[in-house]
């Protein structure tokens, strides 16, 4: 359903992408993996439209949505979470889904309200529903941006460390939900630091380093490949869940 | 829904019951100054307390529905009513043009493309001759009341004023309203929840600016004549110091503003030349004790109130 | 040929004032409306320099940019830092403060000198010639001042302790706090600094242009230009910026009228930010600040 083919994105001198292609099927979970600056976050941004990449091409559900705008990509079907969550934060929790309700579609929906306090009950947050969205805790901050995305009724969900900063309880919650999101029939695309989340979730792994594509197939594979191991300093990728990183 | 329908219904009643309290010609010119530069304030708050625009250049668009409206009723003959909606469009074209650019740059490129856009619209105005007669500016606009004193003017202001408000009111309580502050509150992530920001921020800039026309063009056929100077910075800067001290991102905040700084103007005249001095450390004052503004201390004055009143 | 001499004397003037104001844009992020009121009491300063005490030329201007440096670093320390304490997000708020000090500092000089065009003869007379065209000694002088005042600041940037921590805290405010800079300190000389850049014109000018309470409505709208020209925050774009405006501008009135001179100026800034919002003096320097 996602196909991302031989995409380059430059800053000036610097290739923060370099030529990488991968392709995603209907209802899998992908995970993308590499250390910090090797432009997951980068090929999320050009996935969503927030920059368009400087060459290739992105296809989703046979369409070419190569550098449209993002909110166009958005009522397409792609929902996005960020790596510092990013809540509408002088908005009460189920304004903010209500937002995704209004505007991730082509035809507003019916029963916004109705809705938002639906999507609200799978994620865990009904209880929160009037409070500001700048009081949330982080795990349930990390929430939002999930039900929010929902909200945009998306077949494909990209999330960006929805499990960095999390104890091991929460990020297990949120790994939970995840699965749950999964089996009603999303896509998910992840980039995760936390190893043991990808390799729980992920039917396949995508390893990028310096902006390029190392290794690509299922994560036991992945996880003994050589090229992945140098990358890692040697060592395979820790399995354990670490706490997150700040970056 | 309700609500708004209420603060309008106060303004207009507010509108009926000054004219019959005083009959000075002076306190109703002022109530007519007042609820102009509050329509302004309002939409100036709008751009700025609402979009994260800061507009420079907002009395050129007052300007332009002024001028607009002042020539096609002198040199075209059109009836009044579809030259106010004249003023109005011109405005709100123009406007949502000037904008355009801004859209792709930071806030404060806005600020300084707005302001030189004002400044070319004065220069413009001042050296196109045969069209707005230059400095000596504009007369013999037709008024909107015949020689019918103030009072049909305040009438008129006032219902204008009300419409203005409850129309905010309704956009602001509106999705489209939500959308303003989930792009106040993080562009990026309103971009990737379906928001199309950029529509958004043009239309509200066109809203914004039609009805500074509208308004200016009210100014033409009451005051009866205009000059370049009200394209200049220096009616942009008291629409801001109204709505910032007032309170930005509020409602009512820029009304207040506008009622109090106008009046407070007027109030110390007797100090002659040292009333613009008190304006400005009054300003400052505001923004060091109150730095939500007028409506702020309103608020927290209420709700102190209501606290004592109930314990 | 005298077109072009003319501009670039006016350039360098325009240097000067648009590199007084982008240094606050660069560093504070805020736009100091009261900028041109600054320019307004030096150029007073000058009147009286003149006139009152007699002064000679070099003993009015190092005066003028002592006293501006000190009212600059006064008013960031009396009004601004009060509001940058006490609001965290303080940049619409400190543009009010700047705008009200516009307003005060107008009123002020009205009150105490009245509304006259308070006007000095030249500083120094004669002109040199070279074939057919002129350029008077004092424009020559100010041309002077003007650039050794761009190459001193740019200096001051590149080289001292002072440029460096501006810098820093230009680029990044909180990684500046965190390795020790006092950013406190750092606004207040800024503002000192913008001051006394824009005393060196004020007083230069005065010759040319007269002392009333709002002469600063033509500086700071010339430091507007500049500041769009050369990108916002820009020194270097600022410095090119304020020679192809003067230029330009002397072209245009020269060619064209007087009366278009300001409004030719301001349309080619909108053509600039449309097609290279920048400022085209990013194009040409590729560095930020210096």
């Amino acid at each position: 359903m996602l196909n991302v083919n031989h995409v380059t994105k430059r800053f000036g001198g610097l290739t923060a992408v370099d030529e990488v292609s991968f392709g995603l099927e209907m209802g899998r979970i992908l995970g993308l993996v590499g250390p910090n600056g090797s432009g997951k976050t980068t090929l999320f941004n050009c996935i969503s439209g927030l920059f368009p990449p400087s060459s290739g091409r992105i296809v989703f559900q046979e369409k070419d949505i190569t550098g449209l705008k993002p909110h166009r990509i958005c009522r397409l079907g792609i929902g996005r979470t960020f790596q510092l969550v990013k809540p509408f934060h002088s908005l009460s929790v189920k304004e903010n889904v209500i937002l995704g309700l209004a505007f991730g579609h082509r035809d507003r929906p019916a029963g916004l309200r109705a809705q938002a306090m639906e999507i609200l009950e799978f994620v865990g947050l009904s209880g929160k529903a009037e409070n500001k969205a700048g009081g949330l805790i982080l795990a349930e901050r990390k929430k939002l941006e999930i039900a929010r995305a929902l909200a945009t009724g998306p077949s494909l969900l990209l999330l960006d460390e929805v499990a960095s900063g999390l104890t091991e309880s929460e990020s297990e919650g949120i790994i939970a939900l995840l699965k749950e999101i999964n089996e009603r029939g999303l896509s998910l695309l992840i980039v995760e630091h936390v190893m043991a989340v990808i390799m729980s979730l992920s039917h396949r792994v995508v390893v990028l380093s310096d902006g390029r594509k190392i290794a690509d197939g299922p994560p036991d594979e992945v996880a003994n490949d050589q090229n992945v191991i140098d990358v890692y300093l040697g060592e395979p990728p820790t399995t354990q869940v670490e706490a997150g990183e700040p970056s | 829904m309700k609500k708004s329908l209420l603060i309008g219904l106060v303004i207009m009643a507010l509108g009926l019951v000054v004219p019959s309290v005083t009959d000075s010609e002076y306190y109703l010119h002022l109530f007519v100054l007042a609820a102009m530069f509050g329509v302004l304030a309002v939409y100036w708050n709008l751009l700025d307390g609402y979009l994260g625009l800061i507009h420079f250049g907002y009395a050129a668009f007052f300007a332009l529905g002024a001028y607009t409206s002042a020539l096609v009723t002198t040199r075209l003959g059109w009836p009044l009513l579809p030259a106010f909606a004249a003023g109005g469009v011109v405005a709100a074209v123009i406007g949502g043009l000037i904008i355009i650019p801004c859209l792709r740059m930071g806030s404060y490129a806005t600020a300084i493309v707005t302001l030189a856009f004002a400044e070319i619209m004065r220069i413009t105005a001042t050296s196109w001759t045969a069209l707005t007669k230059g400095e000596m500016g504009l007369w013999g606009i037709p008024p909107i009341f015949e020689g019918a004193g103030r009072t049909p003017y305040v009438y008129l202001i006032t219902a204008i004023l009300a419409a203005a408000v409850v129309v905010l009111s309704l956009i602001v309580r509106s999705y489209t309203g939500l959308a303003y502050v989930a792009i106040k509150d993080d562009e990026t992530a309103a971009a990737t929840t379906g928001i199309p920001v950029k529509r958004i921020k043009l239309t509200g800039t066109m809203v914004s600016c039609g009805v500074a026309g509208v308004v200016g063009a009210f100014y033409a056929h009451y005051i009866l004549t205009i000059t370049p100077a009200l394209f200049g910075i220096a009616y942009t800067i008291q629409i801001m110091a109204m709505s910032l001290f007032g309170g930005k991102g509020t409602l009512l905040g820029p009304l207040l503003g506008a009622a109090v700084l106008l009046l407070m103007g007027e109030g110390f005249r007797f100090m002659e030349n040292y009333r613009l001095i008190m304006y400005g450390l009054v300003i400052i004052a505001t923004v060091m004790l109150f730095p939500e503004g007028l409506i702020g201390v309103v608020k927290r004055g209420g709700r102190l109130v209501s606290r004592r009143s109930g314990s | 040929m005298q077109y072009l001499v003319n501009g670039l004397i006016i350039g360098a003037v325009y240097a000067v004032i648009g590199v007084g104001f982008t240094l606050i844009f660069g560093i504070m992020q805020i736009l100091n409306f009261a900028y041109g009121e600054l320019f307004m009491i030096a150029a007073y300063l000058a009147y009286f320099g003149v006139t009152v005490f007699m002064l000679p030329l070099w003993l009015i201007l190092i005066l003028a940019m002592a006293v501006m440096f000190l009212i600059g670093f006064g008013i960031e320390k009396a009004v601004i830092l009060p509001v940058r304490m006490k609001i965290p997000d303080w940049v619409v708020p400190v543009i009010l403060v700047t705008l009200a000090l516009q307003i005060i500092l107008q009123n002020l000089a009205l009150i105490l000198e009245g509304g006259n065009f308070l006007g000095i003869p030249a500083y120094i007379m004669g002109s040199l010639r070279v074939g057919n065209f002129s350029v008077s000694y004092e424009r020559l002088l100010m041309f002077g001042i003007c650039v050794a005042t761009l190459a001193g600041i740019w200096l001051l940037l590149r080289k001292t302790k002072l440029g460096l921590a501006l810098q820093a805290v230009s680029q990044n405010r909180d990684a500046a706090i965190l390795s020790g800079i006092n950013t406190n300190t750092v606004y207040a000389l800024c503002f000192g600094l913008s001051g006394l850049l824009i005393s060196i014109p004020g007083v230069l000018m005065m010759p040319h242009l007269y002392a009333y309470p709002t002469v600063g409505q033509v500086p700071i709208m010339k430091a507007f230009a500049v500041t769009l020209f050369g990108g916002m925050g820009n020194v270097a774009g600022a410095i090119i910026g304020g020679f192809i405006l003067g230029v330009a501008e002397t072209l245009a009135a020269g060619y064209i009228s007087a009366l278009v001179k300001d409004g030719v100026a301001f349309a080619v800034m909108i053509l600039i930010l449309v097609f290279y919002p920048a400022g085209v003096g990013t194009l040409l320097t590729r560095r930020k600040l210096g």
